[in-house]
């Protein structure tokens, strides 16, 4: 409807959710009315984004009565994803939730059941197909640009990094650009191959979780997909935060993404270093879920995406831990 | 002088010739080839006038010191030993062959004849893998731990009837070509591969029995992880998009297409030159006969070939059989 804002509620503006916060902040259709955290939570950060933005700060369940309200953001310890999901969903209001979706395929199928049951619309912040690149490529595929796609390769290697992620790089962000191969080229992955160590960092050595990992996919139409995953603890050759790259084959052509592109190469007091510009993946993703409530359009990147990278995360881990293929 | 006689005639012969004929220290006498015609054309270009359609009397002969190999690997076995228990020393094409036990055959005959036995993986040559192992040896990057060998062109340069796409005669593509690319990403980890995931796809055409593009996902003694990503079915065929990125504990090189040295725009496309595969048959042939001459190890024996080989052979199982395969 012409001029209607949409309600939405922050539940703790932290991590990636404070990112997916900020986005429905800055939105002209949004109206961020309360924001809340969960029991338990040091609630400073979250009281000092509510305040900056002039905003209540109240009680998760006063903010589930709030009327009119449609959705909540909401990140929390993975331990609590299902339950909070479904106290939003019961009081008929919509969710924005975290990556990743759930710690196990089956809390994910709980999830689906759950928004299925309660008749709401989910997005989940798997911002990077988001990316203009990647939306732009999407349209060349959907063309037949490069004729039918046969491989699809993805890197996603940070660089720079202080320390290795406390849960792993391949369950931290494997979603990310798996999420992006699964829109680009929507296929089934029929099985899974990983290869995965710390080779790195200390924490991740400590800790028995991966840093780097690569993964091997055969998909349905007999579609070969990788994906090199990881952090490392220097920078990339050519200043950039790292790889965030697509490369896919096709009967009739081949299309190469670098989401790092375009960007201004500089080298000034702090040293060189590289620039992006032209993207806002995370504002794109939020304008097309908003879009889609005040419309009632379909939307992507839902909890049934959220659910199916989680599934190919988990095979390519254990395909690592015992070095077989794992069929899903 | 060195004086080689040359077995095979085909594609490779003309690169091999062409090194030859600017050695200081030894020249081709004889060539030899199933088709005497072929085997004509590549005396003239030679310079000589002496050629045949049998290697054994010529082989034989004790004015002959060396035998450079270029028929197609399952020739390899006969020819190799028949030289080496003719007391010559041996330029093997790679594959060393295409199967281990024949493999083991030619180095068994080549140490018991004490002659050399030097393996014609031309990489090793070119000034991108030398360059890229001083770097890796200055210790600048740490310990590799991650190599992807992504090579890329279109369709081989022949039609139903051409050598390539026999598996029979060349042990098939990840035999014939992979083993170029395992066989360097074994040199630079300086570790041997312990198992390896294989796929493959036929996209250029189903009736072909080998395929045109292998992706080998290779586990290391040393926990590494290698991949040798290898297609001939680009589209368009002048799309030779390359990449190798090598990840280590310290640092990371990478190279490939988007360094090229030259980028030429024509009507018909963007014409890529890269400086780096300049110079490789002439350094391979130089190294061969030094060693003859010095009496000294050749820098690629054929034990290094047979490990190479062998993770091949591997991931031809792992094609057909979509398992993972210990390497033996």
């Amino acid at each position: 409807m012409a001029g209607e804002k949409l309600k939405v509620a922050i539940f703790s503006a932290t991590g990636m959710n404070l990112a997916a916060a900020e986005g429905f902040a800055k939105h002209p259709k949004v109206e961020i009315v309360a924001v809340t955290e969960d029991d338990g939570v040091p609630s400073d950060i979250s009281k000092e984004w509510a305040s900056n933005l002039n905003v209540p700060f109240m009680n998760f369940g006063d903010v589930l009565k709030i009327p009119g309200l449609q959705v909540v953001s909401y990140t929390s310890d993975m331990s609590r994803r299902v339950e909070i999901a479904e106290q939003i969903a019961s009081s008929g209001i919509n969710i924005f939730g975290d990556k990743p979706l759930t710690e196990t395929v089956s809390e994910g199928d709980e999830i689906i059941d759950i928004v299925k049951k309660y008749g709401v619309k989910m997005g989940v912040g798997h911002n990077y197909r988001f990316e203009p690149s990647i939306r732009d490529a999407k349209v060349r595929l959907t063309n037949g640009d490069v004729g039918l796609p046969w491989a699809i390769h993805s890197d996603w290697i940070i660089a720079t990094g202080k320390k290795g992620a406390p849960i792993g790089e391949t369950k931290i962000h494997g979603m990310y650009p798996l999420d992006a191969m699964l829109y680009l080229i929507p296929e089934k992955v029929i099985s899974v191959y990983a290869i995965a160590g710390s080779y790195f960092f200390d924490n991740s050595k400590d800790a028995g979780v991966d840093d780097l990992s690569f993964i091997t996919m055969n998909m349905e139409r007999g579609i070969i997909a990788t994906l090199a995953l990881g952090r490392t603890p220097h920078p990339h050759p050519n200043g950039y935060g790292g790889d965030q790259t697509i490369r896919i084959m096709g009967t009739h052509g081949m299309l190469y993404i670098d989401a790092n592109r375009p960007s201004w190469m500089s080298v000034g007091k702090s040293g060189s270093s590289n620039k992006k510009y032209h993207h806002d993946n995370i504002y794109h993703m939020v304008d097309h879920y908003v879009n889609s409530l005040l419309n009632g359009t379909d939307h992507m990147g839902t909890e049934k995406d959220a659910r199916d990278t989680l599934e190919i995360t988990l095979a390519a881990l254990e395909s690592a831990q015992n070095n077989r293929l794992v069929t899903l | 002088m060195i004086n080689v006689v040359l077995v095979g005639a085909g594609m490779v012969s003309i690169k091999h010739i062409q090194a030859w004929l600017i050695q200081q220290d030894a020249e081709v006498v004889y060539v030899v080839d199933h088709n005497l015609d072929k085997a004509k054309a590549a005396a003239q270009s030679l310079g000589i006038n002496e050629y045949g359609t049998d290697y054994s009397e010529i082989i034989s002969s004790d004015d002959v010191d060396a035998v450079d190999i270029c028929v197609t690997a399952n020739e390899h076995v006969d020819v190799a030993t028949f030289a080496a228990n003719s007391g010559k020393h041996i330029l093997l094409e790679k594959p060393i062959s295409t199967t281990l036990t024949d493999a083991d055959l030619i180095i068994e005959t080549a140490a018991r004849n004490d002659v050399k036995l030097m393996l014609g993986h031309t990489h090793h040559f070119y000034d991108y893998g030398i360059s890229a192992k001083e770097i890796i040896d200055s210790g600048e990057i740490g310990n590799p731990v991650y190599i992807r060998h992504v090579a890329g062109g279109g369709f081989w340069p022949q039609d139903w009837t051409g050598n390539r796409i026999s598996p029979e005669r060349t042990g098939g593509n990840v035999v014939d070509n992979g083993v170029h690319i395992v066989d360097m990403i074994n040199w630079w980890m300086d570790s041997k591969p312990v198992s390896v995931y294989a796929q493959a796809l036929n996209p250029t055409s189903s009736h072909i029995d080998m395929n045109q593009y292998f992706l080998m996902t290779l586990k290391y003694n040393n926990d590494g992880i290698g991949v040798v990503d290898m297609s001939r079915a680009n589209m368009p065929t002048s799309n030779e998009f390359s990449q190798i990125t090598i990840l280590g504990t310290e640092g990371e090189i990478r190279t490939g297409s988007d360094v090229n040295t030259q980028w030429v725009y024509k009507e018909d496309g963007l014409l890529l030159d890269n400086g780096g595969f300049t110079d490789g048959f002439n350094r391979e042939i130089n190294a061969f006969v030094k060693s003859i001459i010095e009496d000294t190890d050749p820098p690629v024996g054929g034990l290094h070939s047979k490990i190479a080989l062998a993770a091949c052979l591997a991931a031809e199982i792992s094609i057909k059989t979509g398992s993972v395969i210990a390497i033996k």
